[in-house]
């Protein structure tokens, strides 16, 4: 079995110190159509996820890097199938969610949820805090009149550091950082066991990002929840996961738990991460790597390694091979040549 | 040579809207020197931008006016100066980069065209001669084929690119200072980090003078000389930012450190400052910041406390160090 052709015996990115996965991604695939017409076939795609093979264990947290276009958020929307994926396979507690129906999917929709990037978009503006996040409720008839739902949702504002009064207060009414908290609520609703938080502290100002992120520590403690945390943030990420996946144009180039990727960063695109993450502190000296030109497109990415026009140290291997994700340290994956 | 390039005393500037009005800055001073890089820092609604605006006297009347206060330029205050003269310093002497780029250019002109509007405009030079000029400066930004890019349109580039572009135009007619707001926010970090090595480029090759304004307080700390935190409308902290870092007076900006996660430390939880930004509309009275501050003492609720200089070059709003 070995070879170019990637099989899923061997390597499988999951969590060595905890061997039961409650989302296993088997070589994931999400190609978008573009440029096709009525008359004409589609003529390319945009490979956004491009064979991904990963697994989340209970009660992880597993951060998800990389820049506009590397595929993060798309992985976290095949997860949650709000997307549908081109190839592969996605098992939730064993389950494979992608041959699943509609009846079998809705049920599994309860043990999935998700946080988005932006508060203001994210809610209605014509509805109260109680009919949103009671929303998900009603949907899985998990409560019959206004009163129940009215209750689970002062219990569940409670819980996210809302005031009762706020029950039947309109988005508009609340500031960023509240409405964050509307929407974690929301998602707590139907107490899933996986939520994948998409950049739920972007767009905050940096006060009140602490205070979500601890809170987000907060309910994981207290209901056992599984995160999957994308963000561009190195630093958010590297505060509330305990692995790091780092994506690069639709592919996994390095995985490893969170102090390793800052201590011990292998793979070149990682190290010039770090490196061009600035640090609040003046003392600190870096040695700057400056990464030549843009994020190519994903409609057309280099061949062989991705990264290899932009990377200091490619070879005459990285223009042709695409390399494979190899197990370097115990819980340490790294898609590059220079560790083969 | 420390030589003050601009100072700032008592600037007001207030939204008037229709639930009262906002008084985005309310005596702001400040003072910039020739070839420094001044970090201004803040969240949102803190009257970072305002601040940029109002320098560039650029902001929208009606809802928006400077109501009082004096902006010194070169000697000469620039809010005493007819519209006329105020359009021969913009974009000639002073000039500004903005946080989204694509807001900023105009999509039907080639971006070749864009850059040698200001340069025809106040040098006077004939357009195939402001190409040529437009061609150095793309290379002085560091943008790849800068003879073939002139032609492009600001869709055909990505968000690093037009930013360079941004600043290309800023810098075209060798600006004294330049006003930088956010001007990474809307990039990745490795394209950020190009961005910010041309500015300092700027600084060091063309002795520019640069306002940097962002939120970010790590880009603070790599880049600037001096660091003013603002809140609400105030400034509450002015400082070197050696000394800044190392020993933050006022408890905001204390807070502020100790609460955003870092990647050579791991804390185990983050630090909180409690409540939310305030509404300007709406602030609370006597210290703007003392409905979220840990050390709050009683005068604090009802007096608001000035500037005071505690030591070379430090200044902090906080009644701790009266």
């Amino acid at each position: 079995m070995q070879g170019l052709h990637q099989s899923t015996n061997i390597c499988d990115p999951g969590d060595p110190m905890n061997s039961d996965p409650l989302v296993r991604l088997e070589e994931v695939k999400k190609y978008f159509p573009i440029g096709g017409s009525f008359f004409r076939r589609n003529t390319a795609h945009v490979r956004a996820v491009d064979c991904v093979t990963l697994s989340i264990s209970k009660g992880e947290t597993l951060g998800l890097v990389g820049e506009s276009g590397c595929g993060k958020t798309t992985l976290g929307r095949l997860i949650l199938q709000i997307e549908t994926l081109t190839d592969g396979k996605i098992y939730i507690e064993g389950k494979n969610i992608v041959t699943a129906d509609r009846n079998e999917m809705r049920l599994l929709r309860r043990q999935m949820q998700i946080i988005f990037q932006d508060p203001y978009s994210s809610l209605n503006p014509r509805k109260t805090v109680a009919e949103i996040i009671g929303a998900p409720l009603v949907i899985q008839n998990i409560v019959r009149t206004r009163r129940e739902r009215d209750e689970k949702v002062l219990e569940l504002i409670m819980e996210v550091g809302l005031r009762s009064e706020h029950l039947y207060n309109y988005p508009h009414e609340f500031s960023g950082g509240q409405r964050q908290r509307i929407g974690i609520a929301r998602a707590l609703a139907l107490k899933p066991k996986l939520i994948v938080c998409d950049e739920p502290v972007s767009a905050l100002d940096v006060s009140v990002q602490a205070q979500v992120v601890n809170l987000l520590q907060d309910l994981q403690e207290r209901f056992g929840l599984t995160y999957l945390f994308i963000s561009h943030d190195l630093a958010v990420v590297e505060q509330i996961s305990n692995r790091v996946a780092v994506m690069y144009l639709g592919r996994i180039v390095e995985l490893a738990f969170s102090e390793t990727i800052y201590q011990d960063p292998k793979h070149p695109y990682t190290k010039a991460l770090i490196s061009a993450s600035p640090i609040p502190d003046p003392q600190v000296k870096k040695t700057p790597i400056v990464l030549e030109g843009d994020v190519p497109s994903p409609i057309n990415p280099p061949e062989g390694c991705h990264f290899h026009p932009r990377c200091v140290k490619a070879f005459d291997s990285c223009k042709k091979g695409v390399p494979e994700l190899i197990e370097v340290a115990k819980g340490h994956y790294v898609r590059c040549f220079l560790y083969l | 040579m420390q030589k003050e390039i601009l100072t700032i005393r008592n600037l007001k500037t207030s939204f008037h809207t229709q639930d009262g009005t906002a008084r985005a800055i309310d005596g702001l001073d400040f003072s910039v020197n020739h070839r420094e890089i001044v970090g201004v820092v803040g969240e949102s609604g803190c009257g970072k931008s305002v601040t940029a605006l109002s320098i560039m006297r650029l902001v929208p009347n009606p809802p928006g006016e400077i109501e009082s206060g004096e902006i010194y330029f070169e000697g000469e205050d620039l809010l005493r100066l007819s519209e006329n003269e105020m359009r021969k310093i913009r974009g000639n002497k002073i000039s500004m980069v903005f946080q989204e780029p694509m807001v900023y250019l105009n999509p039907v002109l080639t971006v070749g065209d864009q850059i040698s509007e200001p340069i025809r405009l106040h040098q006077g030079l004939s357009r195939t001669q402001a190409l040529d000029r437009v061609i150095e400066l793309l290379r002085s930004v560091e943008i790849p084929s800068p003879e073939e890019r002139i032609r492009n349109y600001p869709h055909q580039m990505s968000g690093g690119m037009r930013q360079r572009t941004m600043i290309a135009m800023a810098i075209s007619c060798h600006p004294k200072l330049l006003i930088a707001d956010e001007p990474t926010t809307a990039l990745d970090v490795t394209i950020q980090l190009q961005i910010l090595n041309v500015m300092r480029k700027l600084r060091d090759d063309l002795g520019t003078t640069i306002i940097l304004i962002t939120h970010n307080l790590g880009i603070v700390a790599e880049m600037v000389d001096k660091v003013i935190v603002m809140y609400a409308g105030k400034v509450v902290e002015d400082s070197p930012v050696k000394d800044l870092f190392e020993k933050p007076y006022h408890p905001y900006t204390t807070g502020l450190l100790k609460s955003i996660p870092r990647l050579d430390q791991k804390r185990r939880r983050l630090h909180i400052i409690p409540g939310n930004v305030p509404n300007i509309l709406n602030l609370p009275d006597g210290c703007v910041f003392n409905d979220r501050c840990e050390q709050r003492l009683k005068r604090c609720l009802s007096e608001h406390p000035p500037l005071f200089e505690i030591g070379a070059q430090r200044f902090c709003r906080c009644w701790l160090y009266s």
